[in-house]
């Protein structure tokens, strides 16, 4: 896993975080590289199993993240070969998603 | 739009990058911001002509804002011929931590002991907050400068950027007198004693 922090400030993310109220933040950023090159990663959710969850839209995986770590722990292929998932949800302890091509 | 999710438990964000990797972010902590005046009261002679109000910047200084300043009446009064009224905006660009106004004093007032201006700060843009809305200047009758219990060493008094020499008398100047006096008499001698 290739993983730095670095810390900065971000107007971007003050909008996004805080409806831009009058006040500047600083926060910490990581960044996990994913192990299968260009997957193009999409939509991200709460596992609820202590991961994060994701799809990955290029290579047709389903990736899984350490929520403590920040780290790239797992990627699922989908059944369907090429099926380009992008919006993932969790409901009742399963990760749903849905494919953009198949 | 790609993804982002929050997590509770470890009270971060997770957001997918388009460089192939996933995110996180935590830490997030509020930086303070404020505007606030360098002094409350700031004070001033009649007899200096003008007041320098300084406007301090504290916290994060990574963008610009601004904020407008303003005068209005108190016990001093634009009808009286106390003070010019002023009013307009302070910018502070990226690092800049301080900038200043003047609020002009009219000699001719007839200022009674102490008198006040009210100044203002508002409408504050930027990613900034007003600390201190309000301040006032207070304008002295010269005369009373030593009964307000202000400084008085070597016969000077500082006050609101202006360097005010005291009407009592001032032991500079005849020292000063005295000392060439000195030097010219000796040279004179000394002169005379080498023909």
């Amino acid at each position: 896993m290739r993983s730095y922090a670095h810390t900065f400030k971000s107007i971007a993310l003050a909008i996004l975080l805080l409806a831009a109220a009058p006040v500047s933040i600083a926060v910490t950023v990581t960044e996990a590289d994913i192990t299968t090159a260009t997957s193009q990663p999409n939509g991200v959710v709460l596992g609820g199993d202590g991961g994060i969850w994701f799809t990955e839209e290029a290579a047709s995986k389903i990736g899984r993240v350490n929520s403590s770590t920040g780290a790239v722990t797992n990627e699922f292929a989908t059944l369907t070969a090429n099926a380009g998932p992008t919006g993932i949800q969790r409901r009742h302890c399963r990760i749903y998603f849905g494919n953009h091509r198949q | 739009m790609r993804g982002i999710a929050s997590d509770s438990a470890t009270n971060a964000l997770f957001f997918a990058s388009a460089a192939n990797r996933i995110g996180k972010v935590t830490n997030l902590t509020e930086i303070p911001t404020t505007l606030r005046f360098e002094s409350d009261p700031f004070k001033v002679s009649e007899d200096c002509g003008e007041a320098t109000i300084k406007v301090i910047r504290d916290g994060d200084t990574s963008t610009a804002v601004s904020v407008d300043f303003a005068t209005s009446d108190s016990t001093a009064k634009v009808g009286d011929n106390d003070y010019e009224a002023t009013s307009g905006q302070l910018n502070f660009g990226v690092g800049v931590t301080s900038q200043t106004f003047t609020v002009k004093i009219k000699a001719g007032g007839g200022v009674e002991s102490v008198e006040d201006v009210r100044l203002s700060l508002l409408n504050a843009t930027g990613a900034v907050e007003i600390a201190t809305p309000s301040a006032t200047l207070q304008i002295f009758d010269s005369a009373r400068l030593d009964d307000e219990g202000f400084g008085d060493t070597c016969g000077k008094v500082k006050l609101g950027g202006c360097v005010l020499t005291h009407k009592g008398f001032d032991p500079v100047l005849p020292l000063l007198l005295l000392l060439a006096g000195g030097v010219f008499a000796f040279r004179l001698v000394r002169a005379k004693r080498a023909k």
